[in-house]
């Protein structure tokens, strides 16, 4: 019995009578690495908060090394043995250089400074922190700052570090990053204990913990878990795509594991129970549809921050695209390639230095341009937006932007209603309810409201799902479904393919602080090959209906459910005993 | 006086607050007088003193006036006795104002931490600034209709961020289209 | 002002300008240290003799460090209208002492009021120039550090001088990151066609109402952040009031006895002239 940590029948509540975590058991065994998964508000961060004593059981006992943490003399001891990271970087570092911070805690633990001297070295080298020591924090990316607090961990020395969400505020490149440290750190024996939303985080895990509403209700290996796709989804969490194409293919093609979850695995499967079926052709959409007008037209854009001063960065070299009326178009990019910083040129807020931006016929470089009708008519949620309510109450907060426009206040009144209910809030319950008491789901859903209700011609999203939960955020992507289909055209930050192939009709291909080009979702469906190339990795069904058209599977589709259809109208599924006869 | 790691972070980001106001003068409400603008870089000093006590009020004002007298461009500020001493009691004349009438009515308690805070902050720093000898009471009468502004404004922000964050209902807990019908 | 919603513009906070002077290479408590004293010495001096060596003090610390005079005054330059306006105010309308030395209707130049206002103009640039020479030479941490040390005394009174260096870490460590949380609160009422830029310069009312808005919610961020940063401090084993190693460690010099010699000679020179 070699557990590091012992969950026993343990039960918590913030508020007397409404228990957050209900008779909850489980043990961690020393080296491994777990993955604590569960809807949002399902208590993983409670369960959490108990592996290293900031929260103590109401009922149960949690023990740490065979230590109780309800033990008072031995705090220490715990804090020593278990180390946190959390999901915003910059609410952990306490600091103003980044050795600093790295000794923090090992100057709280009263360690000689020759000996603090070491490990901070130590941790900054493994960390690759070591060339940025001296930096200020803010100076520092998302990526880096995780991994900052990940080097205050190591450091410590701790055997067991528990990540909360600590990649979910992460770019992709950011949180490969923190996931290579974390995998390094479990070679060398950390034991990992990792909340996360992503699924293929969860595939990096050894265990698979599922909590729903404060009580473990799965557990087991990741293969087995994501096996229970039904129940999955019932508990409001996602599956990895692949797994969803196997889940849907099983039942047509039993060759095909329900459990897959590897690209691969599903290929090897069909090839084998199943054969391509002679092309039969089927309208194709692929003729061009007429193109709408043009609304916003970026030419040669640049833009330098904080121009004049030390600090002055070029952080936009140079962006050409244009977007038409009533289209999607998604923007990608690696971290700090510019993206956010073209969209606050779309609606006016920066104005261009170099080069035109014309956004619905105003052209922003003109001085006496119509800068209201732009902000009126192109509405804009930048990333993060649920910080960034500052009225008390949501029927104020989302009034905000009708009142500007110097509206009748019984005609603000339709357009809160208008908004709310665009984003499937229930206007007399939502409108007097105060900002404080919403859902982190529900805030961003009234953010976009306060947008929406403005009536804009074109919607500009930066990153809406980052640090959404999976059905939090598909319901929103199911929103810009319809507004889309209503004629407004959307804009949209992304760091996930999955996203572009879901809405998009165009991508905008960002690097190195410039567009690289624009290519309709279509074409890159067909070729996936010119994702790789712009060095983004090419999402699971993508890269399955690659390897079966090599095949000769005449598939393609973008969503789990198309990419079945397609797949189950291009193949003759061998019968079943014949299938190793076959082969021979 | 213990500090708890709570008091000490309440502490640091208010201080953050104050200086961050200071420096992008977002704090400074452009008024014709001798002191040129309304200021309301108190503010964090009051509420600190509200939610966690007179200490971190009195490390809060240290703060407030640290920064004023670094970042003065007049010779009176630049003088820590008028910058820095008369700061270091903004914070405990708010918490009193504030525990006073806690009982009574919170929302009230609130309002009058900030009204006597500020109003603290105007008499302490006039005084100092007569005491020293720049200005005489005469002159110094011109501030007034700017400490009216600097009352206000505290009142208003102490009331508005205290409640929220302690959860208290402010008003009729009705939006402003709650007054109209469809 | 804000027109171009930068706020990082503004944080000059910790501008360390590197080199190798003597000022960059004395320990910071005794920078810390003398910069004070000498303050505290400058704000009590009345007469014109005292202040002229102080000047001249003064003057020869700025050129020992090397650090430029006019990027030191800079700040001053867009108060300058305000600040001569003042220095009038103090030299024609301050009480008449001593004698006078011109006068019309009701405007007067005593010795005194000219006193007044040369010293104080004078008492101005040298703090000004003083604080320069300490900021600039000496990075933030040490900064921070210079003061829980020099204050360590203090201690034995029960002031809690390391935790008062810990809230000014943390507060100059989130200053930056509050002033991009404010950028973006102002974008995202700009964006939604309200915000600061909209009032007039100097209707009051409307200047402050377009301010709350933006002061609110920064308030309640930065209380929010706190929550998370209490859990994320104990976690790494933090405990206020205990002892705590340091992992800079400073041992003064006999360079460092000399300067702070100096600087004691000088202060109390500069009170008996
Ligand atoms: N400090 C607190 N006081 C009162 N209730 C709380 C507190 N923290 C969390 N809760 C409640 O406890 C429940 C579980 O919260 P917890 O933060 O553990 O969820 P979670 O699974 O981590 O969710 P998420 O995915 O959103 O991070 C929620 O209903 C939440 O509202
Ligand atoms: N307010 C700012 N002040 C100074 N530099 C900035 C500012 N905002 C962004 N930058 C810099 O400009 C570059 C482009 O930033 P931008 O935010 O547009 O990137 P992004 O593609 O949106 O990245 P992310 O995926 O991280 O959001 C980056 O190098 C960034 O550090
Ligand atoms: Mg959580
Ligand atoms: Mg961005």
């Amino acid at each position: 019995m070699d557990n590091i940590i012992a969950v026993d029948h343990v039960t918590f509540s913030y508020v007397e009578g409404t228990p957050v975590l209900r008779d909850v058991s489980l043990s961690v065994s020393r080296g491994a690495y777990v993955a604590l998964l569960g809807a949002n508000g399902s208590g993983k961060s409670t369960l959490a908060r108990h592996f290293n004593g900031i929260l103590l059981p109401a009922t149960g006992t949690v023990t740490v090394d065979g230590i109780d943490t309800r033990d008072d003399a031995k705090k220490m001891e715990i804090k020593r043995r278990v180390g946190m990271v959390f999901q915003h970087p910059d609410n952990q570092i306490v600091a103003t250089t980044v050795e600093d911070d790295v000794a923090f805690g090992l100057e709280n633990f009263n360690m000689p400074p020759d000996a603090i001297a070491e490990r901070v070295a130590l941790a900054l080298e493994q960390t690759g922190l070591w060339p940025y020591r001296t930096r200020p924090p803010h100076l520092l990316s998302g990526g880096q700052k995780q991994r900052l607090a990940i080097a205050g961990a190591l450091a410590m020395d701790q055997p067991v570090v528990v990540l909360d969400e600590a990649t979910s505020m992460l770019d992709a490149s950011g949180r490969r990053e923190v996931l290579r440290l974390v995998r390094q750190l479990n070679n060398q024996g950390t034991t990992i204990i990792a909340v996360t939303h992503h699924m293929d985080e969860v595939l990096e895990a050894d265990d698979v913990i599922v909590l729903h509403d404060g009580s473990v209700v799965m557990s087991g290996s990741p293969r087995a878990v994501f096996q229970q796709n039904q129940r999955l989804r019932e508990l409001n969490l996602d599956v990895p795509l692949i797994s969803q194409v196997a889940g849907l293919l099983h039942e047509k093609v039993p060759g095909v594991p329900a459990e897959a979850t590897d690209v691969e695995e599903v290929v090897m499967a069909v090839l084998e129970s199943t054969r391509p079926a002679p092309h039969r052709e089927h309208s194709s959409s692929d003729h061009e549809s007429p193109r709408e007008a043009p609304c916003i037209v970026v030419r040669e854009l640049a833009h330098e921050y904080l121009r004049g001063t030390p600090l002055a960065h070029q952080g936009l070299k140079r962006a050409d695209f244009i977007i038409h009326e009533g289209e999607a178009v998604a923007i990608v990019g690696a971290t700090g390639s510019g993206k956010s910083t073209v969209m606050q040129h779309l609606n006016g807020i920066y104005r261009p230095q170099a080069g035109t931006v014309v956004a619905v016929e105003v052209d922003l470089g003109q001085p006496n341009a119509n800068i209201p009708k732009v902000r009126r008519e192109v509405g804009m949620l930048f990333q993060n937006p649920e910080d960034q309510l500052f009225e008390q109450l949501v029927g104020d907060d989302v009034a905000y932007g009708p009142m500007q426009l110097k509206l009748q206040l019984k005609e603000v009144r339709q357009r809160v209603r208008y908004g709310l209910e665009m984003v499937g809030l229930d206007f007399e319950a939502f409108m007097d309810r105060p900002i404080y008491a919403l859902s982190g789901g529900e805030k961003r859903r009234v953010a976009l409201a306060g947008v929406l209700a403005l009536k804009p011609k074109v919607l500009v999203l930066d990153e809406p799902t980052a640090g959404l939960d999976p059905a939090t955020a598909q319901d929103l992507f199911r929103r810009l479904h319809r507004l889309k289909a209503e004629g407004v055209a959307v804009v949209f930050v992304t760091h996930n393919l999955e996203e572009v192939l879901d809405l998009a009709d165009r991508v905008v291909m960002m690097q190195d602080a410039e567009t690289q080009g624009t290519y309709a979702v279509d074409e890159l469906i067909k070729e996936p090959d010119i994702i790789a190339r712009h060095g983004f990795e090419v999402p699971s069904i993508l890269r399955l209906q690659q390897q079966l058209r090599k095949h000769g599977y005449a598939v393609s589709g973008r969503t789990p459910e198309a990419v079945v259809d397609s797949l189950l109208n291009s193949m003759d599924i061998l019968p079943a005993r014949e299938t190793s006869g076959d082969l021979r | 006086m213990k500090l708890t790691t709570k008091k000490i972070v309440v502490a640091a980001v208010l201080a953050a607050i104050s200086i961050l106001l200071g420096v992008t003068r977002l704090g400074y409400i452009p008024v014709p007088n001798v002191a040129g603008n309304a200021t309301i870089m108190g503010v964090p000093v009051y509420i600190g003193a509200v939610l966690e006590g007179w200490p971190v009020g009195v490390i809060l004002g240290f703060i407030f006036g640290l920064s004023s007298f670094l970042g003065a461009t007049v010779p009176m500020f630049k003088d820590p006795l008028v910058s820095i001493l008369p700061r270091l009691l903004i914070g405990i004349t708010p918490y009193l104002a504030y525990i006073a009438v806690r009982k009574k009515n919170e929302i009230m308690a609130y309002g009058l931490a900030g009204l006597v805070g500020s109003l603290s902050n105007t008499v302490f720093v006039v005084g100092a600034i007569i005491l020293r000898g720049y200005y005489t009471f005469h002159q110094m009468l011109t501030v007034i209709p700017q400490a009216i502004a600097e009352a206000i404004l505290s009142v208003i922000l102490t009331v508005a961020v205290c409640a929220a964050w302690n959860r208290v209902q402010l008003g009729s807990g009705k939006s402003k289209i709650s007054s109209v019908s469809d | 002002m804000t027109e171009d919603f930068e706020l990082l513009r503004y944080i000059t906070i910790g501008q360390y300008l590197p080199g190798h002077s003597i000022a960059h290479r004395l320990d910071p408590a005794v920078k810390l240290f003398s910069a004070i004293i000498l303050i505290l010495t400058i704000a009590f001096l009345s007469n014109y003799l005292a202040n002229a060596l102080a000047f001249a003090i003064v003057l020869g610390l700025v050129a020992l460090s090397g650090v430029p005079i006019g990027y030191s005054l800079s700040g001053l330059r867009p108060a300058l209208w305000f600040i001569i306006a003042l220095l009038l105010l103090e030299l024609l309308f301050s009480p008449v002492k001593g004698t006078v030395l011109w006068h019309y209707a009701v405007l007067h130049v005593s010795t005194y009021s000219l006193r007044l206002t040369v010293t104080s103009l004078l008492r101005l640039i040298d703090f000004i120039l003083l604080i320069s020479v300490f900021t600039l030479t000496t990075r933030t941490n040490d900064v921070t550090r210079a003061m829980e040390r020099i204050s360590s005394p203090l201690q034995y009174l029960k002031v809690p001088t390391r935790e008062l260096a810990l809230i000014m870490t943390i507060a100059l460590r989130f200053v930056p990151t509050f002033a991009l949380e404010m950028e973006r609160i102002m974008k995202a009422q700009a964006s939604r066609g309200g915000g600061l830029t909209q009032a007039p310069k100097w209707n009051i009312v409307a200047q402050a109402r377009a301010r709350l808005p933006l002061i609110i919610p920064l308030f309640l961020i930065a209380l929010r952040r706190a929550e998370d940063l209490v859990i994320a401090m104990e976690s790494r084993g933090y405990v206020p009031n205990q002892e705590r190693t340091a992992y800079r460690q400073y041992h003064l010099v006999l360079r460092d006895w000399v300067a702070l010699g100096i600087a004691v000679v000088l202060c109390v020179g500069l009170i008996v002239v």
